[in-house]
């Protein structure tokens, strides 16, 4: 594969990954196999590209106050020791079938909340007594809305098991740490969506650290493809971090659950092709 | 009030910038490096082959074997392993920058206590191999 195409579709990839807080997988991974990479070289890929692109998209959303870094680190604590023992534990569960789960509630969560009616996010007016201890709130300036933005997580008791979870799907899987992360922070933590997306990209690249290495030790990452994508993702994942910015909250949550859905389907089709 | 000199320290010390300069350094040096091996690579050779996989027992054997004397693989390949090497450590340094900032600068036991822990899963997954 030569380096231009490859070069401009991890551009793209960047730049969905970092407004979404997906990663860079939902793009890669359908190019890559379908040019013929195979899908044990394609999703080491991905999750390398993750890390990239949690760093360049991150240190922006940081510095810009969009992140939150209270809840990023409550929130990896939980997914790195997930993604531990999804990569080195033997499950009962067949992959595959837990892939095609995966894909399925993706479609089916996305699909729900796109019927909300809810125009506009708003802040949980009470968040629980464990979340308050925790002091998981802050505020952004909106630059849409010309207005400083206040928020509160909530559910924190819920969040951090389901964040496990999340790991463990990440570390068996190789995919959808990213969906589920802004799922979690967006519709468990009633976080809006512009920080649910800007704190994800912080989250997954810890996570995907914990897949890097499992993949580095079986020799599973193609030098040939990692130069070319690596660039790409970085500059895209800058030129959506500046993009992000100027995005309404709404805009951002109804992109996201396009490519949540995107996902989920892409993951239901690959499992039943086989792959 | 006479402020104490830690206090002036802390008082010039923002949370953010500082972590958000972190993942910059890390991802300037890692890119950096990757785009010199690899331009390196193409003057020499006129293609981006590489005659080795990247591939190590752990990140540390990776970065020790780029960057020994004695090393079997060429200068544009040891670029890039230690180019990518730093892209992985990246968020591991931010993780461990954080524990230290929750810690030390903030004195908040509970974020530094969790930050730690991440960190020293982070640790056990980085030389597992």
């Amino acid at each position: 594969m030569s380096f231009g195409p490859l070069f401009l579709v991890s551009v793209l990839a960047g730049v969905v990954g970092s407004v979404t807080g997906l990663g860079g997988g939902v793009v890669l991974i359908p190019f890559l196999t379908a040019h013929g990479v195979p899908i044990k070289q394609a999703i080491p890929l991905s999750v390398l590209s993750i890390i990239v692109l949690s760093t360049s998209a991150a240190s922006n959303y940081v510095r810009g106050h969009l992140a939150n870094l209270k809840i990023s680190t409550f929130l990896e604590m939980f997914a790195i020791l997930g993604a531990l023992v999804g990569a080195t534990v033997t499950v009962a569960v067949q992959p595959a079938l837990l892939s095609a789960l995966c894909g399925g509630a993706f479609v089916i969560v996305s699909g729900l909340l796109w019927r909300q009616h809810a125009t506009t996010w708003h802040p949980s007016r009470m968040p629980d007594r464990f979340s308050r201890t925790l002091r998981l709130d802050g505020s952004y300036y909106d630059a849409v809305e010309r207005r400083t933005v206040a928020y509160h997580g909530t559910h924190a008791a819920l969040s951090g098991p389901l964040m496990f979870a999340t790991g463990v799907i990440a570390g068996l899987l190789g995919i959808g740490s990213g969906a589920l992360t802004v799922l979690i922070q967006h519709a468990v933590m009633d976080l809006p969506p512009k920080i649910a997306v800007t704190t994800s990209n912080l989250i997954i690249g810890a996570t995907a650290l914990a897949g890097a290495c499992v993949y580095l030790e079986a020799g599973l990452f193609n030098l040939e493809l990692v130069v070319p994508i690596l660039l790409g993702i970085c500059a895209g994942a800058i030129a959506g971090s500046a993009l992000l910015v100027h995005w309404s909250n709404q805009f951002i949550r109804r992109l996201l659950l396009v490519a949540i859905m995107a996902l989920g389907a892409q993951i239901l089709l690959r499992w039943m092709r086989g792959a | 009030m006479k402020l104490t000199k830690r206090a002036i320290w802390i008082g010039a010390f923002d949370r953010e910038p500082f972590l958000a300069a972190i993942l910059k350094t890390g991802l300037v040096v890692g890119v950096g490096l990757l785009v010199a091996g690899s331009f390196w690579q193409w003057q020499s050779t006129g293609h981006l082959q590489f005659e080795r996989p990247l591939q190590g027992s752990n990140i540390l054997q990776l970065l020790i074997d780029a960057c020994r004397p004695a090393s079997a693989l060429r200068w544009p390949q040891r670029f890039l392993h230690v180019g990518i090497s730093v892209l992985i450590l990246t968020p591991y340094v931010r993780i461990l920058a954080s524990a230290w900032y929750f810690g030390y600068v903030e004195r908040n036991h509970r974020y530094a206590m969790y930050a730690g822990c991440a960190c020293l899963l982070l640790t056990y997954i980085l030389l597992l191999g």
